[in-house]
């Protein structure tokens, strides 16, 4: 226990804190003077007063929540446990890049993060948006507000109404909220500890620590990247509302789509980073489980591409501007809907990974519409004005295309948000439905990876307005053959033979030579223009990898083989863990594995597997060892890590399940204590020995105690088989003075005794126990996920493409300004 | 109407259409007794470790076979047979959701979902024992 001076410390609970209260109040500032400008400039023509208050304040409003940020790491790293947030989610043994993680642990710092990334997108825009400064930016100091009002932790009233109609009640009273949660709270402000009342200086020694899962480099990178993600969606929505407002529907879109396509590449590889995290630190074997906690992430997600694509379409032809506002104004929207799934606590019973409900719904909800409200009437407001085209869409245009895919997109998008959120229906409507599994999702979006993967593959083909039809016929069916050729042969080795897997391989395909082919035909290869061709090849590749990785897992530790138990042994096609004795190797599905030790470097331990690849002949084509591991966490529980043998065509992943560990977590040897009521004849097994009970012998004799005549001996004469051999033993139990004893006997070279426990006199049955110190061993799981490279290498390439992309909008600009 | 337009409303039509016919397919959070339950389809149970019958798991023997027994919001308890590993810290559990199908007096769970007290409240209860 620390014995401090009060107020030691103190001091960074109260910058934080009026740092805090900074943020928010220049916040709203911020955005009341940026929207000021925004009026005034629609009458006078000068607005710079405000527009510079806006921008001051917007300054002010930034360097504090950066300023709060730095604060708490700063806090984090010196390990200052008086605090609630500190002591919560780290302790002194992280090391740094941990104590980042451990900073967006909690719901408060996740809100730090995405408050951060807002306040640096936002300088941004002070300098890069030009006219659009104003409008944008007073929207997203408006998101700055809600945000920060989340992290206040004040004691406000709010009118509390009570009305009931049957019978008719009514009741208005003012009720106590705590608008947000501060992450500067002290520790004994927000815990009822005893210990505090004893001795009100108490600090902790040390902090609670960062969830082990977490400890992992992709939980470094992941959060900061996501929530870089989720920002973005807030720019093409200020943009677009933006306009709306100004009726100005033509300059933002220039800007919009720059915004938009870092939105995609951002948020894309944030969320395929918490896959690729989940892959190496979660045990459940995948990268994508459709946890409502991921589907939510991937809405906006959607949402965005599809506007990005009807962007396009607007700026080629003039068609679809009404499509592009609702999409990306919805990217806005269900970014914040998917924090409030997220935080709420309504996902309680369906999700592991939500945070716990601290109270905030109201908050949250509050902030979604005060989002959607404005944003939606405006849409409506001006939908009479929003310029758009009388004719129609010819069937054989791009534009015509894009559409449908982009509606595809929206189906996708409703289909996996509507199927999450019925956690929130349930609690709205009083209903029990729950939520549906993996197998539902991969269901049905196969066949939208299916749709979309041609749609990506024909669509280029087509021209924007009017296409020559024959040519781009030619094209399409000339690609559509090779890509056909191609798809025969994945097929066929993989066994794909189900219609939509069937399909999938095909669109995917297809979407890989489709897009290759017309970026070499049309583009002639050219860097600058390859973008889109790009993007569509990394989707096509990534669709592949998925349904090669997932389609064709398998278990590879499938528990073919029982101890010779007996009846409890089961042949259950789903047995998917595999109990290996330290040297003893087995055989599973081609490879010989053998447990041949552990090695502990606290906290972790690892287990050494070695794995050998046989040929027909028996012998060792290839060998490796696998070193998956177990962190011991005393508060939080163990937890096991896998480790995974990487080759190019395919991953071996590899995973403790149970392992028997000593109190302080070293591996243990392991007793196993066994008794079984035998009749004359019976059976009892032991690992690599079994033993008949043959016949009971009332006047045995023992050499083991000194014998006395009034004792009474009685063995129980088994014959005894091992592998090779087999022998009588006989176990006996004893009575002196009425106290009873066993005298055990063990089997020569085997760890196991036998002991004659009780007597059934009544039926002249016996009760064996038999008592084998085991081998230590490990029970692990083993999958092959074959090709999983693809799903990186075809996310890599989307990536890429997207920069390529906006590289390729960069140019453009530098060419109009340049003129 | 433009044809954009008929087509948008085929495809929320449809949406709505799949999203219905679903339903009815839909498993539901019930109770051991429910006539969801007893009718042995897909169900969804929450409900808390049952701490008076000892759960049983003894890898040696089958590390894929986990008995335990849940006690359901209606306070029914049921054997619960799962064919896995016995997920960690099982114990600690504050409450469990298992989904799964009630077979005989057996429920047979496909998946087993567990929540866990938040580490704030462990550490309240390991430091007031001080």
């Amino acid at each position: 226990m620390n014995i401090y001076a009060e107020g030691n410390n103190m001091i960074y609970g109260q910058i934080g804190h009026l740092l805090l209260i900074t943020t928010f109040i220049a916040a709203i500032a911020s955005s009341i003077s940026y929207y000021l400008a925004v009026k005034k400039s629609l009458q006078v023509n000068n607005a710079s007063l405000w527009l510079r208050a806006g921008r001051n304040w917007f300054i002010i409003h930034a360097v504090s929540a950066i300023g709060v940020a730095a604060l708490l790491i700063l806090m984090i790293q010196q390990h200052i446990f008086e605090y609630k947030y500190i002591w919560q989610h780290s302790s002194r043994d992280l090391s740094f890049k941990f104590l980042l993680s451990a900073f967006w642990e909690g719901q408060e710092g996740s809100t730090l993060l995405w408050m951060f990334w807002h306040s640096v997108l936002g300088i941004i825009l002070i300098f890069k948006a030009k006219k659009w400064e104003a409008p944008v930016m007073s929207i997203v100091a408006l998101a700055q507000v809600m945000l920060a009002s989340m992290e206040l932790g004040f004691n406000i009233k709010v009118p509390n109404i009570e009305l009931d109609f049957s019978p008719f009640y009514f009741a208005f009273n003012w009720a106590d909220y705590k608008m947000g949660s501060n992450p500067f709270a002290l520790v004994k402000e927000t815990m009822d500890i005893p210990v505090f009342a004893m001795d009100p200086n108490f600090v902790f020694e040390d902090g609670n620590g960062l969830n082990p899962l977490l400890q992992n480099y992709w939980m470094v990178i992941h959060p900061p990247t996501l929530f870089l993600g989720y920002a973005l969606t807030t720019i093409p929505f200020a943009y677009a509302l933006s306009s709306l407002w100004l009726r100005n529907y033509k300059d933002w879109l220039q800007p919009a789509l720059e915004w938009t396509l870092w939105a995609v590449a951002i948020l894309g590889i944030g969320i395929l980073m918490g896959g690729a995290w989940a892959y190496e630190a979660l045990s459940f074997g995948g990268f994508w489980a459709w946890d409502p906690v991921e589907n939510a992430s991937l809405v906006p997600w959607m949402l965005l591409v599809a506007g990005l694509h009807t962007l396009i379409v607007y700026k080629h032809t003039g068609f679809s501007l009404i499509t592009t506002y609702l999409f990306l104004m919805a990217g806005m929207w269900f970014s914040l809907y998917s924090s409030f799934l997220t935080k709420s606590g309504v996902l309680g019973d369906s999700s592991v990974h939500s945070f716990t409900d601290m109270g905030m719904s109201a908050q949250l909800v509050i902030s979604i519409l005060v989002f959607l409200i404005p944003s939606l009437w405006m849409f409506i407001k001006r939908y009479k004005e929003i310029p758009g085209r009388k004719d129609e869409e010819e069937v054989s245009s791009r534009e015509f295309w894009v559409f449908i895919g982009s509606l595809i997109f929206l189906v996708s998008a409703l289909h996996i948000i509507i199927f999450t959120s019925f956690p929130v229906i349930n609690k709205v409507i009083g209903s029990n439905i729950a939520p549906p599994d993996e197998a539902h999702y991969n269901s049905v979006e196969i066949w939208i990876a299916i749709m979309l993967a041609f749609g990506a593959a024909v669509t280029q083909f087509f021209s924007f307005k009017t296409t020559n039809v024959k040519k781009a016929l030619k094209v399409i069916l000339s690609s559509f053959s090779v890509s056909i050729a191609l798809s025969i042969f994945i097929i066929y080795y993989f066994k794909f033979y189900r219609l939509d897997y069937l399909l999938l391989t095909v669109a995917s395909i297809y979407a890989i030579i489709g897009n290759g082919y017309y970026w070499v035909k049309t583009f002639k290869g050219k860097v600058l223009h390859s973008g889109g061709s790009v993007t569509h090849i990394g989707f096509g590749i990534f669709l592949l990898g998925i349904l090669i990785s997932q389609g064709r897992q398998h278990v590879v530790s499938l528990n073919k083989f029982g101890i010779n138990y007996g009846e409890s042994f089961s042949a259950e096609e789903n047995a998917e863990n595999i109990l290996l004795y330290k040297d003893e190797p087995q055989m599973m599905s081609g490879y010989r594995v053998t447990y041949l030790g552990d090695s502990t470097a606290l906290p972790d331990i690892y287990f050494k597997v070695l794995y050998e690849k046989l040929n027909k002949k028996g012998d060792v084509i290839k060998s490796f060892v696998l070193e998956p591991h177990v962190q011991i966490n005393k508060k939080m529980g163990n937890v096991p890590n896998p480790s995974t043998y990487k080759t190019i065509d395919k991953d071996l992943y590899t995973h403790i399940t149970t392992a028997p560990l000593n109190e302080d977590g070293t591996p243990a040897d392991s007793l196993l204590i066994e008794s079984k009521k035998l009749g004359v004849g019976d059976t009892i097994f032991a690992s690599r020995s079994f033993a008949i009970f043959e016949s009971l012998n009332p006047k045995a004799t023992t050499d083991k105690i000194d014998q006395r005549p009034d004792d009474i001996v009685v063995g129980a004469k088994m014959r005894l088989f091992t592998m090779d051999t087999n022998y009588v033993i006989e176990p006996k139990y004893f009575i002196r003075d009425l106290v009873a004893s066993s005298i055990s006997e063990g089997a020569k070279d085997l760890d196991v005794r036998y002991s004659l426990t009780k007597i059934f006199p009544e039926d002249g049955k016996v009760e064996i126990t038999i008592e084998q110190k085991l081998k230590k061993f490990i029970i692990m799981k083993a999958i092959i996920f074959p090709f999983i490279n693809l799903v990186w290498l075809g996310s890599i390439v989307m990536f890429v493409g997207v920069l390529l992309s906006l590289r390729k909008r960069y140019a453009e600009k530098g060419r109009l300004n340049g003129i | 109407m433009k044809k954009t337009h008929i087509i948008a409303l085929v495809f929320i039509a449809v949406l709505v259409g799949v999203l219905i016919s679903m339903l009815g397919d839909f498993s539901r959070y019930e109770t051991f007794d429910s006539t969801y339950a007893k009718k042995g389809k897909e169900i969804n149970v929450v409900g808390v470790l049952d701490t008076s019958t000892p759960m049983i798991y003894e890898p040696l023997k089958d590390p894929n076979k986990f008995i335990f027994y849940l006690k359901d919001e209606k306070g029914g308890v049921k054997e619960v047979l799962y064919k896995g590993e016995k997920p960690r810290d099982f114990e600690r559990s504050e409450k469990i959701v298992i989904t799964g199908k009630l077979e005989g007096e057996q429920f047979v769970a496909s998946k087993i979902l567990m929540k866990c007290p938040s580490k704030y409240v462990e550490d309240q209860v390991q430091t007031a024992s001080l």
